[in-house]
Formats: structure tokens, sequence, C-alpha cells
């Protein structure tokens, strides 16, 4: 188990560095950012200077040397459009993107794990077919369309909710059911069907049959040998989440990591979109290696590789 | 996600069903046979559609601009209503379904061929290939797509087919890591131990053996895929980094209209409806698919079938 | 089960109800303005800079004059007072007992700060744009006065002095800030994930405003900020969609922004017929009160009529199908390749509906024959088409632009546009050099008439540009407030213009 962790993790470095160089270039390759900060009527002295100060006029290997060498005491350098430490805006955005994922992969958990197990007791009932198709509907949702509908229902014409913002509890409420009903109709899937086998194993079957209460049975013995393929499946979405929640937190003015990255990209702001990568990576990588470590706990057959 | 699409151990040895049998099997899941309607109703749509049009949904009329659905003085084309330059929805989505599915299918089918091959690699030969294969997915899955696509239209321009490779480039992980799990398994098993002793040569224990066991696996994921991937090119299309003017999907539609949102709601929500929709039956299809091609579980559709009777 | 089933149900309907209650203003002198992005800073060395100046400018940052959004006229602000002493040398009188937001005085060392800091080369800032190939000198006369000296000489001075924001002397002279600090009615207070906020500055040297503090907060979808006043979340929600303004609250106003078409001059543009052809089949006014605004004007130039320079006495085009036609078929029995496909270059994010604009005019010139396919690009890429070097194999096509001039002078459009040594002209024309050379040399009305009839040439004679619309744009304004737009509230947006009824 060490030992295998321990190959992980570093594979996982191994992988973390090429993605920083492949971005490096990558990011590169989209061209200058001069011309998108300065007035298109900028005179030729002013651009040379911009480009001086934020080091654009030293050949490519050099930004790379110079960047490569930050890297190693966690410099990413200064952020162009805003001008502090790249780094700095990131891990500022990064909470609100956990909480995010925390909130709305938690809230399609307990849909899930409720509905799904509710189906999967009485397969193929009226409640079984309604919940398979409605998180069927759920799967098949694109999010920027529920955004932008959602924002229109709840927050324009019943006026429950308000359009945007982060700063009090109401704001969180439409992104984070937006961002749950993807996850939530995968999982109610997932839960269903390995439900299903697990109340059909000896194991529960044992229980029934010594008497034990159905709500016992469903909640104490199934689900306990069902929660693996739950969790692996919460554990993709909710990486989705972190990598890619840009269009949620685009609509509703969320200061998060996504919005950052796509805000930095546009502006061809390169040290944010180094740092922001980086910083996700391993916030996802860190995800996966707690979902191993549960997968283990919660499955002895693992422990043995 | 690909745990819960590979099918059970047992499956493996037994005889899978016809394509007769299957066909019978799906006329009487009602759910998966109506999406299969849809689907085949979609994609003739697709086919014969935009030539009938001519160029209704083409057309602008200022006059009609943002005209409300449901009004049938207008003609049957405006029935879901009118864009903001005053074409018929209707006729859009049908003109609009063809890119939007084309796109989808294409980035699938290119991913898939990528994924499993290196997937079969990476499963069959291992070692330091296979670890550096895995590695390159890791980057690749770690990579924001949204960057990819901006590079990718960025030094090539903006043309569909650059769209196809940003989708296929993102989803090849997904084939190759599910066609190497698959691979790792089958060849530990008796079988193909026995083909490898016996000096069968690694293409034809690959293709003989191997490749026919990953199939349905695959077929299955595909169905999945062509979902996610179609959600995937329109929420490009939302950002502006997909398909550009004048060819639009219907990703682009739901964008475009969102400028109306307060004003014309049906500008987004038609669209968005059949992306939906299709989204729905692809995924009933493919939890059908998963079934039927499982002999563990097939029987509990023939039971269902059963009952139904 | 059932039972589960409607507990759930219950609970999350009481969670939605409890956070319901709406967040109207509370008749307090806050305000919330909502605007579509968030700048990279709101340094007082930027404030030319749309995203920024509407923050920034006269609200934090105070400039030595400022311009009449009407006429255009030179008003004093921290500057009382200007004169000539010939040589390229100004003296500027400033105003007395101004302290900045953190104690400093401000008096001539400032302003010799503020200027020295604008045009080093330690820092870029952008409102050197405004004065490019100027080069500025400054002496310190008196605690109140200073001398400021141009090479060359500058006719524009007190205009020049509207781009010059006095920052405070503590301000780092070799970094851009997100903190400015200014002598203006509102200082600076922080800048987080929920947006800018500013509060009023208590020692003010001119009038009270009537605001207490502000909040700007970025959003941007035009809906969504068109809600946020009717829901009561914002006061102000600025530059919303022409669809959005269906209120009483919804002002229009000509934004200061004209937006054209510019023709690249080769094959089969390289012919002034396809360009007359291009201009005919074109029907202006049928956009116009559809999808774009019913108050956007007809544009003949590319400067609004408050300008000094725009010339009168020019029509725009009319709507000639036939005659477009005529002219195409003209040039293509003289083989000019009429036919060829020519790309039409749209950049996303000028304005509301622009793209749909595109599309209409594409299909226009295509009833005439004309070969048009629309391509929309990301500001980035476009740069790379509208700025010289041009590349060697440059092909003929329409590259949508929109540019703003309000500050009052033609000058600050034409040499960068059309004369030959400009970065994005198009064309080489001896005669139009020498008008625009001598204009820029002139005063008063011989500088009027000499950039007027520049633009009579160009608009008549060359036809390097498909004009298009001086732009509106609409603002919606809570009706607990008062606020009337004028043609520079896009870049300006004095707090202090805002009363409450």
């Amino acid at each position: 188990m060490t030992y295998y962790l321990t190959k992980r993790t570093l594979w996982s470095a191994v992988s973390l560095f090429g993605l920083v160089v492949f971005v490096f270039f990558m990011a590169r390759l989209t061209g200058s950012p001069v011309d998108l900060y300065l007035p298109i009527d900028a005179p030729e002295s002013l651009r040379e200077d911009f480009e001086r100060i934020h080091g654009f006029d030293l050949p490519l290997w050099q930004q790379f040397v110079d960047f490569l060498g930050g890297l190693l005491t966690f410099d990413f350098g200064q952020s162009l459009r805003q001008g502090v430490p790249a780094l700095e805006l990131v891990l500022r955005a990064m909470p609100t993107t956990l909480l995010l994922a925390l909130y709305s992969i938690g809230l399609a958990l307990i849909v899930a794990i409720v509905t799904g197990a509710l189906a999967a007791w009485r397969p193929n009932s009226i409640f079984d077919r309604i919940a398979t198709l409605l998180s069927l509907l759920g799967a098949s949702l694109p999010n920027f369309w529920v955004a932008i509908v959602g924002v229109l229902i709840f927050a324009v014409t019943l006026r429950w909710v308000p359009t945007s913002g982060t700063g009090s509890v109401a704001q969180w409420i439409l992104p984070v059911f937006v961002l749950a009903i993807r996850p939530a109709g995968l999982l109610v899937q997932v839960a269903r069907s390995s439900m299903i086998s697990a109340l059909s194993s000896a194991y529960v079957k044992t229980a029934q049959a010594k008497g034990a209460a159905p709500a016992r049975i469903i909640f104490i013995h199934a689900l306990r040998n069902a929660m693996l393929p739950v969790i692996t499946v919460a554990g993709d979405q909710a990486a989705g989440i972190i990598n890619g929640a840009v269009i949620v937190e685009t609509i509703f003015g969320f200061p998060g990591v996504g919005k950052l990255l796509i805000d930095s990209i546009m502006f061809r702001d390169f040290a944010v979109v180094q740092a922001g990568v980086m910083v996700t990576a391993v916030a996802i990588f860190i995800l996966n290696f707690t979902i191993d470590i549960v997968y283990a706990v919660l499955d002895p057959r693992t422990r043995g590789h | 996600m690909n745990s819960a699409v590979l099918p059970g151990e047992a499956a493996r040895r037994r005889p899978r069903p016809t394509k007769w049998a299957m066909l019978a099997l799906l006329r009487r899941d009602k759910f998966a046979l109506a999406a299969a309607v849809f689907l085949v109703v979609v994609v003739l749509a697709a086919l014969v559609g935009p030539p009938l049009l001519g160029g209704i949904g083409i057309d602008m009329d200022l006059m009609a601009r943002n005209a409300p659905p449901f009004e049938p003085d207008r003609g049957f084309w405006h029935i879901l209503g009118s864009d903001a330059l005053g074409r018929p929805i209707l006729a859009r989505i049908i003109i609009a379904a063809r890119p939007t599915l084309l796109i989808a299918a294409a980035a699938v089918l290119l991913s898939m061929v990528v994924g499993v091959l290196l997937g079969l690699i990476a499963g069959y030969k291992g070692g330091i290939v296979g670890d550096v294969i895995m590695r390159l997915t890791d980057i690749v899955m770690s990579f924001p797509s949204l960057l990819l696509a901006l590079v990718v239209l960025y030094i090539f321009g903006p043309a569909i087919t650059n769209v196809i490779i940003v989708l296929a480039i993102t989803r090849v992980p997904v084939y190759l890591r599910t066609t190497r799990a698959e691979v790792l398994e089958i060849r530990s098993r008796m079988f193909v131990v026995a083909a490898e002793v016996t000096g069968a040569s690694v293409f034809r224990t690959v293709s003989r053996h191997i490749l026919p066991m990953v199939v349905p696996t695959i077929a299955t994921l595909m169905t999945i895929e062509f979902a996610f991937v179609m959600l995937a090119e329109a929420s490009l299309s939302f950002l502006g980094l997909g398909v550009q003017a004048p060819d639009f999907t219907w990703g682009v539609m739901v964008a475009e209209g969102r400028s109306y949102l307060a004003t014309a709601w049906w500008l987004s929500f038609w669209p968005g409806v059949f992306i939906a929709l299709v989204t729905m039956s692809l995924n009933l299809l493919s939890n059908w698919l998963r079934i039927a091609t499982d002999p563990v579980q097939r029987w509990r559709l023939e039971r269902e079938v059963a009952s139904d009777e | 089960m059932d039972r589960i089933m409607n507990s759930t149900a219950f609970a999350v309907a009481a969670a939605v109800l409890s956070f319901a209650a709406p967040a109207w203003s509370q008749g307090d002198t806050s305000l919330t303005i909502a605007l579509p992005a968030e700048p990279a800073d709101i340094d007082g060395c930027n404030t030319t800079v749309t995203g920024i100046g509407v923050i920034v400018k006269e609200n934090i940052v105070e400039t030595l004059t400022t311009l009449d959004p009407d006429d255009s006229t030179v008003q004093p602000r921290l500057a009382t007072a200007w004169e000539d002493l010939g040589d390229g040398t100004w003296r500027v009188s400033l105003r007395e007992n101004v302290t900045f937001h953190d104690g400093a005085p401000f008096n001539a060392e400032a302003v010799a700060f503020a200027i020295d800091r604008l045009t080093s080369d330690a820092i870029a800032c952008r409102d050197r744009t405004k004065i490019a190939n100027v080069e500025l000198t400054t002496t310190v006369v008196d605690e109140h006065t200073i001398d400021i000296h141009a090479e060359p000489a500058q006719i524009l001075m007190p205009t020049l002095l509207s781009f010059i924001g006095a920052v405070s002397p503590n301000t780092p002279a070799d970094e851009i800030s997100r903190a400015p600090v200014g002598t203006g009615p509102f200082r600076f207070e922080s800048w987080d994930s929920e947006g800018i906020a500013v509060t009023r500055n208590a020692d003010y040297w001119g009038e009270e405003p009537a605001a207490t503090d502000a909040l700007y907060v970025f959003r941007p979808e035009s809906a969504l900020r068109a809600a946020m006043v009717e829901l009561g979340e914002a006061d102000i929600a600025h530059d919303i969609a022409p669809q959005d303004a269906t209120t009483e609250m919804d002002h229009a106003f000509l934004n200061g922004e004209t937006t054209r078409l510019r023709m690249v001059m080769e094959p089969p543009l390289d012919d002034l017929r396809v360009r007359k052809a291009f201009n005919l089949a074109f029907d202006r006014n049928a956009l116009i009160g559809s999808i774009l605004s019913d108050r956007a004007e007809l544009a003949t130039q590319f400067i609004l009529p408050k300008i000094d320079g725009h010339n009168p006495d020019l029509e725009p085009w009319p709507y000639d199908p036939e005659q477009a036609k005529a002219l195409l078929e003209e040039a293509r029995a003289d083989g000019v390749p009429v036919d060829k496909e020519l790309r039409l270059v749209g950049r996303i994010g000028f304005f509301p509906n622009q793209e749909e604009m595109l599309q209409v005019m594409q299909q226009m010139w295509s009833q005439v024959g004309l070969n048009v396919r629309l391509e929309m690009m990301e500001s980035a890429e476009w740069l790379k088409l509208v700025n010289k070097p041009y590349p060697e194999d440059r092909e003929a096509m329409l590259i949508q632009e929109q540019h703003d001039n309000n500050n009052g002078d033609a000058s600050f459009t034409m040499r960068f546009r059309f004369h030959s040594d400009g970065r994005q002209s198009e064309f080489s024309i001896p005669e139009v050099d020498k008008l625009i050379e001598d204009a820029e040399a002139a005063t008063g009305e011989e500088r009027t008439r000499l950039f007027q009839e520049a633009n009579r040439v160009i608009s008549e004679e060359i036809v390097p540009s498909v004009y298009m619309y001086h732009m509106i744009s609409y603002m919606r304004v809570s009706p607990e407030i008062s606020y009337e737009p004028n043609s520079l509230s896009l870049i300006q947006l004095e707090l202090a213009d805002v009363t409450f009824d």
C-alpha cells in the first residue's frame, strides 16, 4: 500500500512537471499579450516598455529557464493583469471553487444515495422508473442552459434567490443546484445499480432472513457495500467541477479558479494560467489520492496491492 | 464512470446475442425504443432536412424578429418562434442538427480509435511504453480543455475540424484507460495465455482474442461519450470557443439566444431542449445496451419484458 | 418511503424560502453599480481605458482639466487656468487647498510627479497613448503654478491636461496600482471578490456628493445587470443591451463610439466601384430600431458631430442595390475579380448584437452578388489583422472596427487611420497626408476647415470604409436615484452626479 502510494506520488510529480512544461509553451503559442493590454493606438515606445517590463523581450528559452527557476521556490511570477503574485491569486480563488465542488457534490451524493437506495429497494416500481428517468434527464441537461434558465425562473421571475454574487448564503443556492444536477443524475444511476447488486448479495439476504428492518438493511448493510462505485464517480465529478466550473462561475459572477483561468487565458496572463493549471492539478491529485485511501479503508481487498 | 460500464466477468465467455435478438429486446424496452426512434428521426432530419428547407432558416426577416412561439399565423416553421434575425427556430434547429451530430460523431470516433489503440498498447505491452502512455494521459486529463481549445483555434483558425480535434483529444483518456483496464484483465485469462504459449502472433492474439472482448464495453462507452461530447461542444460554443459563424450548432444557438434571455426566452430554450433530449436518448440507449450486451444482467430486461406482457 | 421524500422536499423548499427575502436597497445613500467586466487595475494613469476610467476618473483620481460631455470644450478641474507661453510651454495654475486622500498636499510638485510617473518607461501607463510622441517636461514655478513644456509644441495642451490624472506622490512610481490615491470626492476603500468599494472623501475641496459610498460589481451578462436594478440589487446597470432596455428606468445615450468596416484595399477592393457597391448595397436604416437602438445615428465619418473637424455636409450613403449591381457589372467587365470570396472579420465583444448586424449585412451584400464570409474573432487574433506591419500577402477583406474619440479634436482619429504613416492606415495618398499634416499644425477655424476637407476627401473620393453608426448605449438607473447619462458616461461615470430623490 505504502509502496503503491509512493510510486503514485512520484509518477504524479513527473506528470505535473510535464504538464507545466506543456502549458508554458502551449500558452505562448496563443500569441503576445501586448496588443491586448495596450490601447489599439498605443505608440511603439509604450509597447517596447511594456514588453521589457514584463520580460516578453527575452528569448523564449530564457523565459522558460526563468520560469523553471521560479518554480523551485513556488514562484509562478506576477500576474500581468493584476500585478500580484500569480500563485496568490489562484490560492485566493481556490476556496470558492472547492466549496462549490464540496456543496454540489455533497448535495448530489445525498440525493443520489437516498433516491438510489429507494429505487433499488423495489426495482421497476413506479418510483424506480420515475427516478431513473429523472436521473437520466439530470445527466443530460447542459449546465450553462440550466444556469441561465434557472436565473430566469428563480431569480428574475420568482425572485426567490438573488441573481448573482457571493456575499450571502442565498447567492450560493442557484450555482450549487446547477452544478449538482448532472452529478446527481449520474450518481443516482450508479447508486441504484450498485445497491441492486448489494441487496442481492448473500450478506444482505442473511440480514433479511434474520428479520432486520428494511431501513436498516438498506442504509446500514447494503449501503456500505454499494458505496465504492458511488465514491469513484463522485470523485470524478468533483474533479470535473474543480477543473471546469467555468461556465457556472462566469454566469453567476463567482470568483473561482475556473473563472480566473478563463479570464487569464483570454487576456494571455500566462503566469496565472500556469499557476492555475498547476494548483488545480495538485488539488485533483490530492482528491484522487484521498479517494484511493478511502477505497482501501472501505474495501479490504485492495489493501494487498 | 468506467466501473459502471464494465460488464461482469462471468459474461465474457457466454455467446453474445444476435442482432435480431437485440432488436427484439429493444422493441420491448419502451423507453429505449422511444429513444432510438427519436434519434433516428433526428439523424434523418439532419440528413435530408437542410436541402429540403432551402432558404428557410437562413433568410432573415427583421419583421419577424424574436417572434414568440405558438403563433400559427406565421406558418409551420415559426411554431417554436423566430430568432433575433427573424429566422424560424425549428428550421434552424434542423439545419444545426447536422453539424452538431457530425462534430460529436467525428470526435467520438477519433478519440475512440486513438484511445483504444493506445489502450491496447499500454495494456498489452505494459512496461516503459505503458507507463509513458499513462503519464501522457494524466497530463492530457489535467490540461484545461479551454486552453487547448484556445490554442488550437488560435493556431489553426476557427474551423469545425479543429473543434473536433480539441474534443477528441480531451476524450482520448477515457477510452485509453477503459481499454487498458480490460486488456490487463483479459490477458491474465487462460485462453489468452494459451494463445500466447502456442506462439500466436501479437497481432493475432490481440485481434482474435482481446479486441472482441473489449468491443461491447467500448460500444456502450461510445454512446455515453457521444452525449458527453455533445454537451462539451455546446459548452465550448457557449464560451465562444467552439464553432464560429456562419456555421452553427445547437450550442451556438443557446449561446446566441442568451442575450435575449429576459425578452425572448425561446431563442435559448428550444435548442437547449434538443441538446437535452438527444443526450437523454443516448443515455437511455446506453443503459439498455449495457444490460443487453451483458448476459448476467440481461435476464432482468427479459424478465421485465415478461412482466409487461 | 413517501414520508422520507416529502420531508426532503419540504426541507429544500424551506431552505429556499428562508433566503427569499429580496435585497431591496433601504433608501440609504449607498450605491451599487453593475459593470460588465472587472478591470485589470484601477491606476490613475490608465484612466483613458474604458473599464478603468469609469470607476477611477474624477471619482477617485481627478485630472487637471475635463472636457464638457456635450461640446468637448475644456473645463477647469484641478487646473484653474492655463496660458500658452510660446515655445511649446504652457503655464498652468493649480487649485489651492486641495489634499490627496493620504494627506499629501496637492501642489506643483505633485503634478510634476504625476507627469513623470505617467511618462516614465519604468511602468507602461496606458494614458501615454494619448500623448504619444510628445516629450513632456515640467518646471515648478511656485507652490501652485507649474510650467509644462511639450516637444513638439502642442496646440491642444489644455485637452492633453484632461488625460493627466493627479495621483498622490506616495504612489509607487514603478508599479501599476490597484489602490489609487487621488484628490477626488471618493476614496478607494477595498477591492475583493465582491467588487471595488469607494467611500466619500470628507475632506473633498468641492461640493460634497450625495452618495456616501459605492460598490462596483462585475457581471458579464447584460440581462443579469438589468435584472439587478429591477430587483433592487444594484442602482445602476451600465451598458445594457438594447433588447434589455425595455422599461422607464432605461436611459439611452450616444456613447461616443463609432463603428465601421475597414476595407483592405487589395483586389477586388482596390477598385473604387467595388468599394462604393459595398456602401450602396447596405441598407443602414433597416438595422436601426431592430437590431440596433432606434437612437443610433448614421455615420458619415469616423468621428462624432461634436468633435472639431467633423464635416456636417457629408451625406450618408443611400440604399441603392441597383446602382451597386451596375457598378459591380462595370467592374467585372474591366476584369476586377468581384466574385472573389471576401472575409468579413468581426471582433467578439464590441457591442451587443454585433454578430447579428454583420449577418444581416452579409445577406444584403449577397443579394447584389457580393460574396462575403463572416468570421468572428477573439480580440488577440483580430488585433493581428489591424496593425502595421501588415503581412506581404495580405488579402482583401472587411474588418469591423469601433473607435471612440471623446477628446474634442479630429487629430486623435485622423493620422493614425488615414495618414500614410498611421499604424492602421490602408492607403497612402499625398493629398490626404498633406491635409492631415496641415490641419494638425493649424489652429481655430483653419484647423476645422482642413480636417473637414480631409474627411470629405476620404469619405467621398477614397471610400476606404463602410461607415456604419454612431452607437447608443443604455444604462438602467434605479428609480430611487437620479442620474442622467451623458456622452462620456461609458468611460467616466461621476458618482457626484448621482442624487437621491
